[in-house]
C-alpha cells in the first residue's frame, strides 16, 4: 500500500514539476512554442500572436502578428494613399536572425517613405524552406488577400530547382497549359500526425524537446552528442564519407517556366538573393520579368571587407547579418524607387536594364 | 571534459563503480588516473604542467618541513612560488604584458611583435596553481605537515571534481580526506546527487540560457536599445552566478560521491546587504585564499588604517588580474577594491552585518534597500568584467545615460524577471535553510525524488538539443 501511495505521490510531484518547468521555459523564452500549425489550404501557417525566439547565427525576438505573418501587421484592406509591398521567399526573407526593426523590410519601409513622401507598408511573408513553388502557392492562397501593389519573390538557383516541396504543403502541376495547385498533402501521414498532435504541440515546449530528441536519434546524431569526440567508434561509415547533395539538372522545368510567366502578368518582381544561373536569368529577362539583382552590390561590399553572411558573435556563416539587411534594404529601396519613378513617369517598366 | 556534457556522465559511470569496487589501497591510483584522463580529455599535452607542479611542490614541501634553516626555507618557498607563478605567468599573462608594453616600447623605437606567441591558456591553470601554492605556503608557515605519500599529493593537486574551476581547496581540508581513501556514506551519496542535479540545472537551464542572450548583446551592443542592454547586464549577473555556482555544486556533489567533502564556494551572494558580505559569499574559496595568502601577507589589518586600505586595493587588483590577463579585469578588481575600502571607512572598525534575520518591517525595508544598493554596485562592476573592449563599455554607459526605449522592453523585462525569480527561489531556500541540499529536508522522499527527476530529465533533454557551453570560469 505504501509503495502504491509513494508511486502515486512521486507521479503527482513529477507532473507538477513538469508544469512548473514548462511555465519557466515559456516565460523565460528558453525556447518558443511552435509558431506554425497545419492548414488545409496553406499546408502550414503561422499562428497569430505567437512569440518567437531565435538563436542560431544571430539572436532575435519576433512575433507573428494578428494577420498571420511576421513583423508589423497590416490588415487585408489598405488605404488608398498607401503603397504596399509584400516580401516572399525562404528563411533569408523571413529574417529570424535579426530583430524586426533591423530587417531589410523595415529598412525599405522607412527609407522609401522618406524618398517618396508616401506611406509605405512592407509585409514579410518569408517562410523557412520555401522554394518558388511554395511561394507561388502561398501567394495565391494567402498573400493576394492583402491587396499588395508589389510583390518581391526572392529566388536563387536552389529555389527554382526544387520541385519536391515539403510533404506538408500544396503542390503545383501543369494541366491544360495552366497551373493547378493540388492539396493532396492533407492525406499525408506527416500532416495527419501533426494534425492529431497539434493541440499539444502548440502548448508544450517540453514536448518539443521530446520530439527533438526523437528526431536527433532518427538522424543518427545521438552517438555524436553522447560520446563527443569518441563518437567515431560507433560510426559504421567512413569519416571521410560525404553526402553529396546534387541539385537537380539545370534544365528548366515546364512548371517553373509556367509559374514565372504567370507571375509576370502581375505586379511582381524577382530578387536574386544569392546566385541565379544564366539560363533562368535569360528566361526571365526574355519574358519581361522585373528582376532586381543585388549580386554586384554584394560583391562590392565584400571588396570593402563587409561580409554580409558572417556572424561575428557566433563566428558562423549563414543568413544575411545586419550589414546584409542594410545592404539589401538600401539596394531595394533604390530599386523600387527607380521602378516606381519609371512606371509613373515614362514607359511601362522593363527593369532588366538594371542588370 | 565539461560537467555539462554527456561524456562526463559516462566517465563518471565508469569511474564510480571502479572506485567503489577496488581495494582501498588502489583507490587513489584510480582517482589519479581518472583525474589525468579528465584533464587530458581537453588536451593531453597540458597534463605535463600538472605533473611539474605536483613534483616540484611535493619535493619543496618535504624540504621545507625537514629543515630549520630559515634562509634555506625561504629559498625553497621561493622555488615553489617561482615555478608555479612562472608557469601561470607564461601561459596566462605573457601575451597581456607584451601587448601592454608594446606602446611603451614603440616610444623608445622598440618592437615587441616577435614576442606574440599565440599561447594557449591551459584550462584551470589559475585554480590548481593557487591550490598547490597554498600547500607549500602553509608548510612554510608551519601550519601544515607535508604528506609523505606522493600519490596522495598528486591526487590533491589533480582531483578531477575541482581541478579546472575549483573550489580552490586547502591541503589541510583535502589531503587528510584523500589519505583516508573514504567510501561515501549514504548521506553523502544523497547530498551528492542533489548537488549534481541542482547544479546541472542551474548551469544548463539558467546559466547557458541567459548566456545565449548575453553573448549576442555584448557582442554587438550598438544594435540594442537601453532597456535591452540593461536586461543583458542583469542576465549576465545571473549567468555568471548560475554558471559558476552550478559548477561548484556539481564539483561538490561529485566529490561527495567519492566520499570527499569540498568547501562551499557560494552562499547566495546577491542576497548580501553590503559589499563585504558579498565577498564572504561570492567565490569563497578564492576570496579566502586572497585574504589568507595575499592580504595577510601584505600586513592585513595590522599596520594601521591607511595600510588596510592599500592592502585591500592591492588584493582586489591582483584578484581581478587573477581572473584574466586583461585590463577590464583589473578595472573590475579596482572597483571592488574601492567599494570595500569605502565600506571599511563607513564601518569605522565595526563588524559588518553578514546574515539577515527578520526583525520587523522597518528592518526588512532597510535590508532591501541595502541589498539593492549592493547589487547595483556589483552589477556596475560586472559590466567591466564582461565587456571585452572599451567600445562596449562606452556604448553601454552612453545608452544608459541617454536612455532610448525600445519596442521589446516588455519581453526583455519578462525574460529577465523570470530568471531573477527562479534564481531567487533557489537562493531563498538555500539562505533560510542554510543548505544547498534543501530538497533533502522534505521528509516525504517521493516528493524530493519527483522534483529531482523532473529537473534532471529536462536538463538532459535540453542538453540533447544544444551544444554545451563551457563554464565561464574555465577561461580563468
Amino acid at each position: 500500500m505504501t509503495t502504491i501511495k509513494n508511486t502515486f505521490l512521486f507521479l503527482v510531484v513529477l507532473i507538477i514539476s513538469f508544469i512548473a518547468i514548462e511555465l519557466f521555459l515559456s516565460l523565460a523564452e528558453i525556447n518558443s512554442l511552435s509558431s506554425s500549425t497545419n492548414d488545409p489550404v496553406l499546408g502550414s501557417k503561422l499562428i497569430s500572436g505567437r512569440n518567437q525566439i531565435f538563436f542560431n547565427e544571430g539572436f532575435s525576438l519576433g512575433k507573428v502578428n494578428e494577420f498571420g505573418y511576421l513583423g508589423k501587421g497590416y490588415p487585408y484592406e489598405k488605404d488608398t494613399n498607401v503603397f504596399r509591398i509584400a516580401l516572399l521567399g525562404d528563411s533569408y526573407v523571413e529574417g529570424c536572425q535579426v530583430f524586426s526593426r533591423d530587417h531589410f523590410g523595415t529598412i525599405i519601409e522607412k527609407t522609401l517613405k522618406e524618398k517618396l513622401n508616401k506611406k509605405i507598408e512592407v509585409l514579410n511573408f518569408g517562410m523557412s524552406g520555401f522554394c518558388l513553388i511554395d511561394c507561388y502557392c502561398y501567394y495565391n492562397n494567402f498573400v493576394k488577400k492583402f491587396n499588395t501593389d508589389l510583390v518581391l519573390f526572392f529566388v536563387t538557383d536552389e529555389d527554382i530547382n526544387t520541385l519536391e516541396t515539403s510533404n506538408r504543403r500544396p503542390k503545383c502541376s501543369f494541366e491544360n497549359d495552366s497551373i493547378k495547385i493540388s492539396y493532396d498533402f492533407i492525406n499525408n501521414k506527416v500532416y495527419q500526425f501533426r494534425e492529431q498532435t497539434k493541440w499539444i504541440r502548440g502548448k508544450s515546449i517540453l514536448l518539443g524537446y521530446f520530439l527533438g530528441l526523437k528526431e536527433k536519434i532518427n538522424l543518427g546524431l545521438a552517438p555524436k552528442i553522447l560520446f563527443d569526440k569518441y563518437y567515431t567508434i560507433f560510426q559504421n561509415f567512413s569519416k571521410d564519407e560525404q553526402i553529396n547533395i546534387s541539385l537537380s539538372n539545370k534544365v528548366m522545368e515546364p512548371i517553373i517556366k509556367g509559374i514565372i510567366l504567370e507571375l509576370n502578368k502581375q505586379n511582381i518582381a524577382f530578387v536574386i538573393k544569392n546566385n541565379l544561373s544564366d539560363e533562368y536569368l535569360s528566361f526571365m529577362l526574355q519574358n519581361n520579368s522585373t528582376v532586381f539583382n543585388p549580386i554586384s552590390e554584394i560583391n562590392n561590399s565584400e571588396n570593402k571587407n563587409i561580409e554580409i553572411n558572417y556572424w561575428k558573435v557566433t563566428k558562423k556563416y549563414g543568413h544575411w547579418n545586419h550589414s546584409g539587411h542594410q545592404l539589401i534594404g538600401k539596394y531595394l529601396t533604390e530599386g523600387i524607387y527607380n521602378l516606381l519613378m519609371e512606371k509613373h513617369i515614362t514607359e511601362p517598366i522593363t527593369y532588366k536594364k538594371r542588370l | 571534459m565539461l560537467f555539462n556534457s554527456f561524456i562526463f556522465f559516462i566517465f563518471l559511470a565508469i569511474v564510480l563503480p571502479v572506485y567503489y569496487l577496488v581495494s582501498k589501497k588502489y583507490r587513489n591510483y584510480i582517482l589519479l588516473f581518472s583525474s589525468y584522463v579528465f584533464y587530458g580529455y581537453w588536451d593531453y599535452r597540458f597534463t605535463a604542467l600538472l605533473a611539474i607542479s605536483t613534483i616540484v611542490d611535493f619535493f619543496v614541501g618535504k624540504q621545507l618541513f625537514n629543515t630549520n634553516n630559515e634562509k634555506l626555507r625561504k629559498k625553497y618557498l621561493l622555488l615553489s612560488v617561482f615555478v608555479n607563478l612562472s608557469i601561470l605567468g607564461f601561459f596566462k599573462y605573457f601575451g597581456f604584458f607584451v601587448e601592454s608594453f608594446s606602446p611603451i616600447a614603440a616610444i623608445f623605437g622598440g618592437n615587441l611583435d616577435y614576442l606574440h606567441l599565440n599561447i594557449i591558456l591551459p584550462v584551470g591553470i589559475s585554480f590548481y596553481t593557487f591550490q598547490t601554492m597554498s600547500y607549500t605556503i602553509d608548510i612554510y608557515r608551519k601550519k601544515l605537515k607535508p604528506t609523505n605519500n606522493f600519490i596522495d599529493f598528486a591526487v590533491f593537486v589533480s582531483f578531477f571534481p575541482q581541478l579546472v574551476a575549483g573550489p580552490i581547496e586547502r591541503a589541510k581540508n583535502l589531503l587528510p580526506q584523500i589519505a583516508l581513501k573514504p567510501y561515501p556514506k549514504r548521506e553523502q551519496i544523497e547530498k551528492g546527487i542533489v548537488l549534481i542535479v541542482t547544479g546541472l540545472f542551474k548551469k544548463v537551464m539558467i546559466g547557458d540560457t541567459t548566456g545565449r542572450i548575453v553573448d549576442h548583446v555584448f557582442g554587438q551592443p550598438e544594435l540594442y536599445k537601453s532597456p535591452e542592454l540593461l536586461a543583458a547586464l542583469v542576465l549576465f549577473s545571473i549567468q555568471i552566478y548560475a554558471d559558476f555556482s552550478g559548477y561548484s555544486s556539481i564539483a561538490r556533489g561529485t566529490a561527495k560521491l567519492l566520499g570527499i567533502e569540498l568547501m562551499k564556494n557560494f552562499e547566495q551572494p546577491y542576497l548580501s546587504s553590503n559589499i563585504t558580505e558579498f565577498w564572504r559569499r561570492w567565490h569563497i574559496s578564492l576570496s579566502s585564499w586572497l585574504k589568507d595568502y595575499l592580504y595577510i601577507s601584505l600586513g592585513g589589518n595590522r599596520k594601521g588604517k591607511n595600510r588596510i586600505y592599500i592592502n585591500l586595493m592591492v588584493t582586489m587588483l591582483l584578484g581581478g588580474l587573477w581572473h584574466g590577463a586583461s585590463w577590464n579585469f583589473v578595472i573590475w578588481g579596482a572597483l571592488h577594491g574601492i567599494y570595500l575600502t569605502i565600506h571599511k571607512m563607513i564601518l569605522r572598525g565595526d563588524k559588518p552585518q553578514v546574515n539577515y534575520s527578520y526583525n520587523g518591517l522597518y528592518g526588512f525595508g532597510k535590508y532591501m534597500i541595502k541589498g539593492f544598493v549592493t547589487f547595483s554596485l556589483v552589477l556596475f562592476a560586472w559590466l567591466f568584467f564582461r565587456a571585452t573592449d572599451s567600445e562596449t563599455i562606452i556604448t553601454f554607459i552612453n545608452k544608459m545615460v541617454f536612455w532610448e526605449s525600445g519596442e521589446l522592453t516588455y519581453r526583455f523585462l519578462k525574460i529577465t524577471s523570470t530568471f531573477i525569480f527562479v534564481i531567487l527561489v533557489f537562493d531563498f531556500f538555500e539562505y533560510f535553510t542554510k543548505r544547498h541540499t534543501f530538497l533533502l529536508l522534505i521528509t516525504k522522499r517521493p516528493i524530493s525524488i519527483g522534483i529531482l527527476c523532473s529537473l534532471f530529465l529536462i536538463t538532459l533533454l535540453y542538453m540533447f538539443q544544444t551544444e554545451p557551453l563551457p563554464f565561464v570560469y574555465f577561461q580563468f
